[in-house]
């Protein structure tokens, strides 16, 4: 039972209203008849046909929902190989080769819910509570702006202590905070789904993303997996991104959990996702797609009897198949997978990772792994610096670029260059820009000597004289001490 | 530039977005090929809000035009920089006549 205060803070988050209207005739977009019919119907793809969907997600085409059953369901290992390589030809075509890089900060894990598969559900009594207050996030974002980091996804647990207005806050401080060159320069959430009048709120703030995962998408699993607490109610989940998509947040973030059901369900909901947000929105969908794995947490048995677990190689199938089927979208990759995963799963079209991570509460000043204090267990342990190094000599630069939520490239208009493959013009060269920015003030020694050719070779690579010219400028600039240039 | 001008002074009630679109066409009518878009402030979150999403070869002039609105042009040099200053100062006024004190 929900103590009578939180009741009557669900009570007064849960607004119906603002969910009916995105509806059709009284149902959401999921349906699950004719998802699993469209399965059904793409059970044994031709070759051929396969071959004709890839050459449209190469197209930069959004794929319909027949056309991702059809993908997810080959069994031909070569045409697999040929959809890893699109998947790469794709991501280079719109974003160009560089990874843009995160830290998540883990601001608070009191929580109403009580999702069966995290660490952090209500009834955990083996979670050591904790909410940060203002210093205490003051020195978390020291600690990682002395890493070298630049962008954040701030997650929150769903609680009245962490309210709207708390986030607000914490954001404030985000951006507020500074340490010699460096400072937070985009700071996305993930946390509780808001109403219109919250999120408003978010937005005055300067929020970069606003990321709400739906788990997963089916119905009755969900009920199942999530008892009690706000997080119950199915549907003012699935409608949240078209509520802060509403009151002018024009970057969402989609995700689905990984292992709570059959993944290629929970695929064929993301699409569903994606495609209804484009519907509603004059073609603006998320800004980004996340599809994390289920991982162990602590006095969490539920993670270890599930029998949707995902071996290694479906989840590279999944995160392809996503990456056709979105072509322009960013699809983020977090340390949640280990590093050998990650170095595998890349190359198939991811846009962003964590790196350096630490998701205990307040773990990043501590310098220290605390598994009482963390949702779920990371498979990727390693320092920004090692994963930036480990990057480059994959022959991928890392980019901490914030320029485009700071020049108006955002919502539509992002989209729009995205969907045109035009986002890469500047991407490069923001992305080298704010590279040579990090192995001036936080690479170690191996770092630099991995990081410098590879400045140098995509310096040359830039295909615009004018920008390869104003790049040189740029970069002569920061070596002279200037910092924060970008296109 | 009278034209602008006298959109700032003819539109002085008009809603932002109304008094933007106005100006827009005036700045497209004399700066045909000129690439900008307007944008709403939100701290570090420039908002786009209308105007260029079709071009992007090069990086983008921001100008402040108030503590909320912006503009970002991505082809600025197609405009002498005194030039620009002076529309950007036009525009300004009308936000400026906002300000309560």
């Amino acid at each position: 039972m929900e103590s009578a205060a939180v009741q009557e803070w669900i009570n007064h988050v849960i607004k119906p209203e603002q969910n009916e209207k995105y509806m059709d005739n009284g149902k959401t977009f999921i349906d699950e008849t004719y998802i699993n019919e469209t399965l059904m119907a793409k059970k044994q793809p031709e070759k051929q046909e396969i071959r004709e969907i890839i050459t449209k997600s190469l197209d930069l085409q959004r794929l319909e929902p027949e056309d991702t059953a059809a993908l997810l369901n080959c069994t031909d290992e070569d045409l697999w190989e040929e959809m890893y390589a699109t998947g790469l030809k794709i991501k280079e075509k719109v974003y160009g080769r560089r990874i843009v890089t995160f830290a998540p900060l883990y601001i608070s894990n009191y929580c109403v819910n009580n999702c069966v598969y995290c660490g952090f559900r209500k009834s955990n009594n083996h979670t050591f509570r904790q909410q940060l207050t203002m210093d205490e996030l003051r020195e978390e974002i020291k600690a990682l702006v002395s890493k070298g980091h630049k962008r954040l996804i701030m997650v929150y647990g769903e609680h009245p202590l962490s309210d709207v207005d708390y986030i607000a806050e914490t954001l404030r401080v985000a951006y507020s905070t500074k340490v010699g060159n460096g400072e937070i320069r985009r700071a996305n959430v993930n946390a509780a789904p808001e109403s219109i009048e919250d999120y408003r709120k978010l937005k005055e703030v300067g929020i970069g993303t606003f990321q709400v995962f739906q788990e997963t998408y089916h119905p009755a699993v969900y009920k199942k997996l999530h008892p009690s607490g706000l997080k119950a109610n199915y549907g003012w989940r699935l409608y949240s991104l078209h509520r802060a998509m509403e009151a002018g947040i024009d970057d969402v973030g989609i995700g689905a959990l990984f292992g709570l059901y059959d993944w290629k369900f929970e695929v064929m909901g993301l699409l569903a996702h994606t495609i209804d947000l484009e519907n509603k929105f004059g073609g603006v969908g998320p800004h980004t797609i996340s599809f994390p794995r289920l991982e162990p947490a602590v006095n969490t048995p539920f993670v270890e009897k599930t029998s949707y677990k995902i071996d290694d190689d479906s989840f590279k199938k999944l995160v392809t198949v996503i990456r056709l089927s979105v072509p322009y979208t960013g699809m983020i990759l977090t340390a949640r997978e280990n590093a050998k995963v990650r170095q595998n799963v890349i190359p198939v079209g991811i846009t962003q990772i964590d790196a350096g991570s630490n998701i205990g509460i307040g773990g990043y000043a501590r310098e220290a792994l605390d598994y009482n204090r963390q949702q779920f267990i990371l498979g990727d342990n390693r320092s920004l610096d090692e994963a930036v190094r480990d990057l480059s000599l994959m022959g991928r630069i890392t980019s901490f670029c914030t320029a485009d939520y700071r020049c108006g490239r955002t919502g539509s208009c992002f989209m729009g260059f995205a969907k045109e493959g035009k986002i890469h013009n500047l991407c490069m060269p923001n992305a080298i820009l704010t590279f040579k920015e990090y192995l001036l003030d936080y690479a170690g020694e191996e770092t630099k000597k991995a990081g410098e050719p590879l400045i140098e070779q995509e310096l040359a690579a830039l295909p615009n004289p004018t920008v390869k010219a104003k790049t040189l400028e740029y970069l002569k600039r920061i070596e002279a001490g200037e910092r924060d240039l970008f296109f | 530039m009278n034209r602008l001008r006298a959109v700032v002074e003819e539109r002085q009630r008009d809603e932002d977005l109304d008094f933007i679109k106005a100006c827009h066409e005036v700045l497209a009518e004399l700066y045909p090929s000129l690439h900008l878009r307007w944008v709403r402030i939100y701290g570090k979150r420039w908002a786009y809000i209308y105007g260029n999403s079709g071009y992007l070869d090069q990086g983008s002039l921001r100008i402040q035009l108030s503590q909320d609105y912006g503009i970002c042009i991505d082809n600025a040099e197609l405009v002498a920089p005194l030039e620009l200053d002076q529309l950007a100062a036009i525009i300004k006024e009308h936000f400026n006549a906002k300000v309560v004190v």
